[in-house]
């Protein structure tokens, strides 16, 4: 309770007080004096007048004692009520102390309080576990036997240090700091927590953080190696299927050549032996530059080399330029031809020239396997796709073949009696370029009936 | 009508092959083995086209076409190239190098002078 307000609790009692005896004073004096007037006025006579006068005076000592006793049995109430409120508040405080302190004790953190001398004023249980020491070893003395650090340190809300233990170990310690002030001045609690298991953990992740780092690192330099070993290997492969072109075509080039000059008559005249002989040179020859161009073809799809270039052009002349290309052919084996290309199919953005080798390949294949019968070219707009359908009625397919017939060297009699001229690459070329192209490729066929190849192509084919 | 060509091929069948096509149907052919003594001949012979293989040794086909247009009389002469498209983009760079146009190996014996006959004439109108 502040002194202003005491003061003036105590004025108010002292002048209620004064007040008190003030009143009682006036009105026994007026009392006396006016009973006096008034018995002397009904009793004139000084005998009885004095008699009376006695009787008077017991009655008021017995008035006043009765008003007195009522005072002090109020007063003395008051004070016992202020004494019992004193009693259970002081028994609340040792209460809350008696809590406090048994938190403090039982606290799983050492708690330390220390004055700003920097001497220790308490040290609960975890204290003494944590500094190893009994806390009558350290009440009253220097905090820094324990911290090497100031009292000034302490001003701080947080901060790290090193605790000595009783034995001389020393651990890393963090402390929270609360500035407490009280009667007895100002003091300094302190929370202190062990983090030696913290700052291992926390060393032991920027370790493991340097390990997966150096991994990376080493990680990543391996792959450049190997990326720089692939590229390697890719130049060398594109340079070598180059070569290849080149090499294999360059001879062959001339070996066309000089046939088709002698064949003609242009170096003087042959005999119809040399012409047949001659003519299967030829045949030789251009079959074996189809072989070179499919399995380089092949090649360079399956190597990544082969780029498609997409530009708008006229599918309806491309199909005109393959449909007269391979004429001469059917025209041999007396097949017939039929064509239905739909008003819609004009122009469209694609790889011509592979479009067109796609459309021949599958043209000659038809034709290649057909001996009597018909062969047919459909080609027709749906959805933004231009799809071309190639029937004949050739020897067809058997079920059991159609699974592998787009794999690379799988031409179906294959191997017994070679009966029919080809790579068995074209299929696979075919396939692959239909996929390069945004398409795709389908058959369908009956042994010995005929097949129907069908190519799908979107009209418009940025790559 | 009797083209002056100038022929620049390595590979010894090959220049035969053509030059007895091309001088079969009256032209003259003034033939080199690499790209160096083309370049040169082409300055002598001042020819009406120029038939250039493109993968030559030493020299590359694009840097002998390159070359031979900086020589201002054959700045506008018609070039040719021969070759056999070995891989994706041949064609382009043979644009872009400065050829005018391209006739594919292996040629065909039948046809391959009219083609020449028709891209100069192709060329000059």
């Amino acid at each position: 309770m502040p002194s202003s307000k005491r003061q003036a609790v105590k004025w108010r009692l002292s002048s209620r007080a004064w007040l008190i005896a003030g009143v009682y004073a006036l009105v026994s004096i007026l009392w006396i004096y006016f009973s006096d007037l008034l018995l002397f006025a009904l009793f004139p006579d000084p005998e009885i007048f004095g008699r009376v006068s006695v009787y008077k005076g017991f009655a008021f000592v017995v008035v006043t004692s009765l008003l007195l006793l009522m005072v002090l049995l109020r007063a003395f109430g008051a004070v016992e009520g202020a004494f019992s409120a004193l009693q259970s508040s002081e028994r609340r405080l040792s209460s809350s102390r008696g809590q406090l302190s048994a938190v403090i004790n039982s606290a799983m953190d050492a708690i330390v309080t220390v004055d700003l001398t920097g001497r220790v004023r308490s040290f609960n249980s975890a204290a003494e576990r944590m500094f190893g020491t009994d806390a009558k070893e350290v009440l009253g003395r220097p905090i820094g036997r324990l911290l090497p650090v100031g009292i000034d340190q302490f001003s701080a809300a947080r901060f790290e240090t090193v605790g000595i233990r009783n034995d001389g170990d020393s651990f890393p310690v963090e402390a929270a700091v609360s500035e407490v002030h009280s009667r007895q001045g100002v003091f300094y609690t302190a929370i202190f927590r062990d983090i030696s298991e913290r700052l291992s953990q926390e060393t032991a992740l920027r370790e493991l953080n340097e390990t997966l780092e150096k991994k990376v690192i080493d990680r990543t330099r391996e792959l450049e190696v190997a990326a720089v070993r692939a590229q390697a290997a890719d130049r060398l492969k594109s340079a070598f299927l180059a070569t290849m072109s080149h090499e294999l075509r360059t001879p062959l080039n001339s070996i066309i050549g000089f046939t088709g000059i002698v064949l003609q008559g242009l170096a003087g005249p042959l005999n119809e032996e040399q012409t047949k002989q001659l003519g299967m040179v030829r045949g030789s020859a251009r079959h074996l530059l189809d072989l070179i161009n499919d399995v380089l073809d092949l090649s360079k799809i399956e190597a990544g080399e082969l780029q498609v270039k997409p530009e708008p052009f006229s599918i309806r002349e491309s199909l005109d330029r393959v449909i007269a290309s391979v004429h001469p052919q059917i025209e041999k084996k007396a097949l017939q031809f039929s064509n239905e290309i739909s008003a819609d199919v004009t122009d469209m953005v694609g790889d011509r020239r592979r479009i067109e080798q796609i459309v021949l390949n599958l043209l000659s294949n038809a034709i290649k396997f057909t001996d009597q019968g018909s062969i047919s070219l459909d080609a027709a707009v749906t959805d933004d796709q231009l799809v071309i359908r190639i029937a004949d009625t050739g020897i067809g397919i058997r079920p059991g073949d159609l699974k592998g017939l787009f794999q690379p060297f799988n031409q179906i009699d294959t191997g017994l009696t070679r009966e029919h001229d080809g790579t068995g690459l074209g299929l696979a070329i075919c396939r692959r370029l239909t996929s390069l192209l945004g398409g795709q490729i389908d058959v369908s066929s009956e042994w010995q009936k005929g097949s129907t190849f069908s190519i799908s192509l979107p009209l418009v084919f940025r790559g | 009508m009797g083209l002056r060509v100038q022929l620049i091929e390595d590979n010894e069948q090959n220049r035969y092959l053509l030059t007895f096509l091309l001088e079969r149907s009256g032209h003259l052919v003034s033939a080199a083995n690499d790209g160096l003594a083309g370049i040169k001949l082409a300055q002598q012979m001042n020819p009406d086209v120029i038939l250039l293989d493109i993968q030559l040794p030493t020299m590359h086909g694009y840097d002998v076409a390159k070359g031979l247009r900086q020589i201002p009389a054959l700045a506008h002469t018609p070039i040719i190239a021969v070759t056999s498209y070995a891989m994706p983009g041949d064609r382009e760079k043979a644009l872009a190098a400065g050829c005018d146009n391209y006739i594919e190996k292996p040629i065909d014996p039948e046809t391959f002078v009219s083609e020449v006959e028709r891209i100069v004439q192709e060329l000059r109108k």
